[in-house]
């Protein structure tokens, strides 16, 4: 029905809009998750914030799980390259994604404070690794990363997480960190009220501010809200 | 007795995965694709390095796991345990 090309171009497309819906739908509870302890000073601000994206953000990230496996159906090279390639970047990730929904659960179950505040950071660690790390990765690949494959397909990569780590791709870290925090940022502006609000306007505000100081040239023409 | 052969099906899956780990040997795909090219090319440090990080992860969460079990047990039905976030925070 289709061939070789036209299938390969679906399969690109389709795995853009699985990014483009991960970014959109993740990344707005990852900002919060990483905007927590700054927006949201006493433990019922902390909720209201959690609260926002209690219902969702287990579903949201389900788009990321997509992407990694429409990559090992449609394009197994990139998958052996990006999971081997990236392999303590992708321990990293997991590590902190699997802190958020232990964060969220337990946080509730035991009323000391010290408890509820390692788990807050926890959540907040669990927001700021990945969005940092995912950029880090684009960062990357925009770049250039130097594997190959042999002559029997097996894959070869002189990557390690330092090499990943270079001055250009921690700014793409720091870009991707600052969208997502900004994401959340207006995201609990419009979902929460009171003082967790009125903080994540003011983070937005300075989000945007350092974001278009980033990516353009341009000054930022004040808060566009 | 019952409760001692709570582990059985674990050790019998176990044991089914090892024979057919076994048994393919020496393909990953028999006769397409032979064990020593399956192999990942990915460091060993690197894989030791994850896995005793998960190791060390997942037994804190176990841990931390098994406290709340038992304090949720001990606690009984009438605790927190049921009530909305809202109430909690109120």
């Amino acid at each position: 029905m289709f061939d070789y090309e036209t299938l390969r171009l679906i399969w690109w497309a389709l795995l853009g809009i699985l990014l483009i819906g991960f970014a959109v739908m993740d990344g707005f509870d990852l900002g919060t998750a990483a905007l927590l302890p700054f927006v949201a000073r006493t433990d019922g601000e902390r909720r209201v914030a959690i609260n926002t994206v209690g219902p969702v953000w287990e579903g949201n990230q389900v788009w990321f799980i997509l992407g990694g496996g429409a990559i090992f159906a449609a394009w197994p090279p990139l998958y052996a390259a990006a999971f081997s390639g990236f392999y303590l970047a992708m321990f990293l990730v997991l590590l902190a994604l699997i802190m958020r929904p232990v964060g969220f659960k337990f946080r509730g179950k035991v009323k000391d404070p010290r408890w509820r505040s390692f788990w807050d950071w926890s959540l907040c660690i669990g927001g700021i690794v990945p969005s940092l790390v995912f950029g880090v990765a684009f960062g990357n690949l925009f770049r250039g990363v130097p594997f190959s494959f042999d002559a029997d397909l097996r894959f070869h990569s002189t990557i390690t997480l330092f090499s990943l780590l270079n001055p250009f791709a921690l700014l793409f870290g720091l870009v991707s960190l600052s969208m997502i925090v900004l994401h959340g940022a207006a995201w609990l502006n419009t979902k929460a009220s009171g003082p967790v609000a009125e903080r994540a306007r003011v983070r937005r505000w300075s989000m945007q501010r350092s974001r278009s100081r980033f990516c353009s040239r341009q000054p930022a023409s004040g808060s566009r809200r | 007795m019952a409760l001692l052969s709570l582990p059985l099906p674990w050790l019998s899956s176990e044991l089914g995965w090892i024979v057919a780990e076994y048994g393919r040997q020496p393909w990953a795909v028999e006769g397409v694709l032979p064990t020593f090219l399956a192999v990942s090319s990915t460091d060993a440090s690197n894989v030791m390095f994850s896995l005793a990080g998960f190791i060390v992860f997942y037994s804190s969460l176990l841990i931390v796991d098994v406290f709340l079990l038992t304090k949720y047990i001990r606690l009984g039905p009438d605790a927190t345990l049921g009530r909305t976030p809202k109430e909690e925070a109120a």
